[in-house]
């Protein structure tokens, strides 16, 4: 990368961008502007790149300043110009100052717990109140459990719907499941069973989220009751925030028993021969609509959306008799879990495993692995390759960043590579455009943040590689003959290089080996730039 | 923003440094501090972040310090002190902008305001796809930083600079297009 030199048929974006911002060295000015006197094709893609720079600018001046602006009053610096002048006199409060401070800070403390600890509560009554007094639409659900699910009316009347379906068995237990909990089996997934569940747990905790679908288009609100005691331990009640109609429930019951209750769209019409009293009493073992790659993609744009999809123990599959879509989580944080949950409530069909323990992390050779390795013996190149980097502490610092892009990289080619074995051409090949869409945007994002990060990962090692790199070509690009096999590539080669790196910045190496490893990474990290952006230019 | 230089030695040289430093606090503080913010600082901490920036001028113009570029030097100060703040919260704390905040605001005629906002949300979805350096080295030149003052604030080359600018331009471009 450097000044545009004149031999180069169009000017290359970054000389353009240089130029327009009058960043360009002087000498190289005079040849850029009568090149572009010239030509159109650069003078045109001059157009679009101050175009995009002024949208920006425009942005930033109207849209993210304004938001940046800090509510607070600007207090003056004179306060702590004194204190910097006078740090210790503040130390010599008499005692009774600091117990009256403290028994202030206490009060405040209870005041705060006593205003504060109710409000979630507050805010879930507020919202039942206003959901309850819909009326619910002539609606179908689907219920999941035990890995069944079948579809039934939203509202069940009478005995008659009890023992229509009796020789269902996991209809029944699930049946006898809400029962024993009092919570209403006849309207399972309404403002007004949640509501009156809830108000007869002696002990609950409530939690009140607003959550938006992937697309971003539609709002959510999840009311969420967990109760310490009793049969059904964490209820969970999605609502639209529009209509405040229910969406999908979750139940988590003792002994660790899930079911889940969706929205399932209208009910649709019986045959006229059948009384329309009966209508809704009807429990209808199930024809259910079986789940596809579709419906596996728009979890994994929902869990992309947190980053979850990335570096994290989470696996999503399809069950076996594909009435869902598992996705399990291994080791993760009370918090993080919250966050998947709530991504994913918005997407039908999805059931959530988590459990604790020890995460399985990405398939990592790794890197420090080498101990068959005598590190005394890599000492010339470790001393060679601290002293061009200006000391042992900054050589540290440049293998702690070099070591972290290098795990992004690996984190994202990963999830890439999952994409590619998910969804194969043949497959997408079937998707509808707003699918495709969706897998080509996944895709790209993952490709974008592989190409920043061996970008970073040359920042990071220029001042040990400065001769080599240098001379990295920018435009290279690298023919895959289609996206999924580059993917494949591009996880083989990010692995190979993360192990290099592990190895070589690690010290496990002896001199012969870490002289060869670290002769070929420059190549590595080029093989690999090249290949990420010959998937982000991918159709 | 003019560096000041004390010359005289009496005793009233702290307090005419302390007026000069509240000085450029006053005249830099907005721009110091949406920095800070955007850089992931909480709302809370960002007006103490920001005024601790200006306390280290005033020590380091204590002690006699020549600070050539000042508002390249208060940016540094506050790129440094917020990534020290962030890496002690639990969650990192993204910028939502004030779309309702950017509807009210006057503009020609309705059919402005819809196009306008049309633009700003494709800049939005694209600004979404940059790395955070790439977002810190647009919100630094929209600042009015030129390159090796960007290079200076992030710690990195200014080969570098252009080269997150160009990614990420191009992009705005993109979108700016579609």
């Amino acid at each position: 990368m450097g000044s545009w030199s004149s031999n180069l048929p169009h000017i290359p974006d970054f000389d353009l961008i240089q130029f327009a911002d009058s960043e360009m060295p002087v000498k190289a000015v005079t040849a850029t502007e009568i090149h572009l006197r010239t030509c159109n094709k650069c003078l045109a893609r001059l157009d679009q790149l101050k175009n995009g720079a002024a949208a920006y600018d425009q942005y930033h001046a109207h849209l993210l300043k304004p938001t940046l602006e800090i509510p607070q009053e600007w207090s003056s610096l004179e306060a702590r110009f004194e204190s910097l002048e006078r740090p210790r006199n503040k130390i010599f409060f008499p005692m009774r100052i600091w117990w009256a401070a403290a028994a202030l800070a206490c009060c405040v403390m209870v005041i705060g717990w006593f205003l504060y600890r109710d409000a979630p509560s507050r805010r879930m009554q507020q919202v039942l109140v206003r959901a309850v007094v819909r009326t619910p639409p002539h609606r179908r659900l689907q219920v999941t459990a035990n890995g069944h699910s079948w579809y039934r009316a939203a509202t069940l009347q009478g005995e008659a719907a009890r023992h229509s379906v009796a020789d269902q068995r996991s209809l029944e237990d699930t049946r006898a499941l809400f029962v024993k909990a009092n919570y209403s089996w006849d309207d399972p997934l309404s403002a007004r069973s949640f509501a009156a569940w809830r108000k007869q747990l002696p002990e609950k905790r409530d939690q009140v989220l607003s959550i938006q679908d992937s697309s971003g288009n539609n709002r959510f609100y999840r009311l969420e009751t967990e109760a310490p005691t009793g049969v059904l331990r964490i209820a969970a009640l999605t609502l639209r925030a529009d209509t405040l109609n229910p969406v999908k429930g979750s139940f988590h019951f003792e002994h660790q028993r899930d079911v889940s209750i969706d929205d399932a769209g209208e009910m649709p019409s019986l045959p006229a021969a059948v009384d329309t009293k009966n209508r809704q009493r009807v429990e209808r073992p199930a024809v259910v609509k079986e789940v596809g790659p579709e419906e596996e993609l728009r979890v994994f744009a929902a869990l992309n959306a947190i980053g979850a999809d990335v570096g994290e123990p989470v696996t999503v599959d399809i069950d076996p008799a594909k009435q869902q879509i598992i996705v399990a989580g291994l080791g993760l944080s009370a918090n993080r879990e919250r966050q998947i949950r709530q991504a994913l409530a918005p997407v039908p069909n999805t059931a959530l495993h988590f459990k604790s323990g020890q995460p399985m992390g990405v398939e990592n050779q790794s890197a420090n692995a080498g101990g068959n390795y005598a590190t005394d013996n890599a000492a010339p190149l470790r001393h060679r390759l601290e002293t061009q980097a200006g000391g042992a502490q900054r050589f540290q610092l440049i293998t702690d960043k070099a070591l972290d892009a290098s795990s992004t990289i690996l984190a994202q080619a990963n999830a890439l590579y999952v994409l590619s074995q998910k969804f194969p051409p043949l497959v997408a090949f079937a998707f509808d455009p707003p699918e495709q869409e969706t897998l080509r945007s996944l895709r790209h994002r993952h490709a974008i943040a592989i190409e920043q990060a061996t970008v970073e990962l040359e920042d990071a090692l220029r001042p040990l590689l400065n001769s080599t790199t240098a001379g990295m070509d920018e435009t290279q690009s690298q023919q895959a003959t289609s996206w999924e096999v580059g993917a494949g590539q591009l996880y083989e080669d990010a692995k190979l290089l993360d192990t290099s790196l592990g190895r070589i910045l690690a010290g496990s190496y002896s001199q012969e080996v870490g002289q060869s490893i670290w002769n070929k990474l420059p190549d590595e990290i080029q093989k690999l730039e090249a290949l990420a952006r010959s998937q982000e230019n991918a159709p | 923003m003019e560096e000041s230089v004390l010359t005289d030695s009496s005793g009233t040289k702290a307090a005419r440094l302390e007026y000069d430093v509240e000085q450029i606090y006053r005249q830099t503080r907005a721009a110091i501090c949406s920095y800070v913010l955007c850089l992931g600082v909480p709302e809370a901490q960002a007006q103490e972040v920001t005024q601790e920036v200006y306390l280290r001028l005033y020590q380091n113009m204590r002690k006699g310090e020549e600070i050539l570029n000042m508002r390249a030097w208060l940016f540094r100060v506050a790129h440094n002190l917020s990534l020290k703040v962030r890496s002690r919260e639990k969650a990192f704390r993204s910028v939502n902008p004030d779309w309702e905040r950017f509807t009210k605001r006057t503009v020609d005629s309705p059919e402005r305001a819809i196009l306008d906002r049309e633009k700003m949300q494709k800049v939005q979805t694209a600004l979404e796809t940059l790395s955070p350096q790439q977002k810190n080295c647009l919100f630094l030149r929209s600042e009015g930083l030129r390159y090796r003052e960007i290079a200076d604030v992030m710690g990195v080359s200014s080969s570098t600079v252009n080269e997150f600018l160009r990614r990420a331009i191009a992009r705005l471009a993109e979108a700016a297009d579609g």
